[in-house]
């Protein structure tokens, strides 16, 4: 009985024993691999810093390489503010020119014109004078048919035409010009 | 209780590991974000010289000039009123009347500001219809508002010799530059080809010489003695 108890003590001092060096073993492993996780991460931290070095010359460089570029930056930045506002207005004015020219070729000799309106909806309010019925009759023909090098007339209304004895005879006119709303570019 | 001091070992080299590498980490973290901004940062500087390297200098030269004239950047009053006589001459109109509003000024969401005048012009009706189909090709840039149009003639009257007076009033524009270049990352803006034939326009454009006065009228002095003339 002696003998067993004895034999029982000797081998739970043999695992402990084991234990041990297994725990020192485990332990300086462990060391072992946080040592090298410092040096790895040391390590890293100074390569991505030595990289980031690099990195900031270079965009000084080439910082310094865009300022010498800087009088035809300011060239580019100025032409590409105005070129869009600039761009609304030739196209505005291009409309502008055509309807101009149209109202301006539909009158015939001895109208007067006292202004054309453009309203909302794209329509033109023509309103003058005429000296006699027969310039009010060729002004409709030329309303009727435009020439080839104005806008098409998409829609002509006669509003008002008023004539008193021994005056002119006042007209107002709508007419509604193709490549407006509705119409289609000539 | 060896679960126990096993699971305290654990926790305390758990924070122990956290108190030694967290601040190593925490750093390598931020050099990587800065890697990260530096070379997004260098790419963007990289094409932006190249961009600007890839521009025309003479071009964007002659295109800033002619946009000056033609859109300016300040009210354009002498060069309107040199270009509109000088227009009138060149077809033979009188000029005359002008009516200018400058009090009318209100600057657009892009900062486009408008100048409405006035004018009248009386001349032969094909001479008027030139003028008013170069006027909106003449620099600087006008927009016709409103028309009148008296055409006078009779029946002993030719169509050559029909006098018409015309009314015009007209928008001009100009618009202030930017006030700065922004950021040196921010990108240049490039010109799309569809951009390129707006700015082509920008040579198809009359250019009259502004006419300003440089040789000083009039006495200097007030108060010099007067030199007595050499018989």
């Amino acid at each position: 009985m002696e003998v067993e108890l004895v034999k029982k003590q000797l081998q739970l001092i043999k695992k402990h024993r084991l234990m041990k060096i297994l725990g020192g073993k485990i332990l300086t492993g462990l060391i072992f691999f946080l040592a090298l996780f410092l040096v790895a991460l040391s390590s890293s931290s100074l390569l991505v810093n030595q990289a980031n070095q690099r990195l900031e010359q270079q965009a000084a460089l080439i910082k310094g390489q865009i300022s010498s570029l800087s009088e035809i930056e300011n060239k580019q930045t100025y032409l590409m503010a105005k070129l869009s506002s600039f761009k609304t207005l030739l196209t505005k004015q291009a409309r502008h020119q055509a309807i101009a020219e149209t109202v301006f070729g539909l009158l015939p000799q001895g109208a007067a014109l006292k202004g054309f309106e453009i309203n909302e909806s794209g329509n033109i309010q023509l309103s003058g004078t005429v000296p006699d019925w027969l310039t009010l009759k060729l002004l409709t023909e030329r309303i009727r048919e435009p020439r080839a090098e104005e806008l098409a007339i998409l829609k002509a209304d006669v509003t008002k035409v008023s004539y008193n004895q021994g005056e002119e005879i006042a007209f107002d006119i709508t007419l509604q010009l193709s490549g407006g709303k509705g119409g289609n570019e000539k | 209780m060896k679960n126990k001091r096993l699971l305290l070992l654990a926790v305390l080299s758990l924070v122990i590991a956290g108190l030694a590498f967290g601040p190593g980490l925490s750093r390598l973290k931020q050099s990587l974000t800065l890697n990260r901004q530096l070379k997004e940062e260098l790419k963007q500087l990289q094409f932006k010289r190249v961009s600007l390297e890839g521009i025309d200098r003479n071009l964007a030269d002659e295109r800033v000039k002619n946009m000056e004239v033609i859109f300016p950047s300040q009210k354009p009053v002498v060069q309107l009123m040199s270009a509109l006589s000088q227009l009138a001459v060149k077809y033979n109109l009188i000029f005359s009347g002008i009516n200018l509003q400058p009090g009318g000024l209100k600057a657009s969401e892009q900062g486009l500001n408008d100048l409405k005048f006035g004018f009248k012009v009386d001349g032969n009706f094909t001479s008027i219809l030139q003028f008013m189909k170069e006027l909106e090709r003449t620099a600087p840039l006008m927009k016709i508002d409103k028309i009148s149009l008296g055409i006078n003639t009779g029946p002993y009257i030719s169509e050559a010799q029909t006098l018409v007076s015309g009314g015009f009033e007209v928008n001009a524009y100009f618009q202030a530059p930017p006030k700065s270049l922004g950021n040196i990352t921010a990108p240049v803006a490039i010109v799309t080809p569809d951009d390129e034939t707006v700015l082509t326009n920008l040579f198809g454009f009359t250019q009259f010489p502004v006419i300003l006065p440089v040789a000083q009228v009039g006495k200097p002095d007030l108060f010099a003695a007067v030199q007595p003339e050499q018989p």
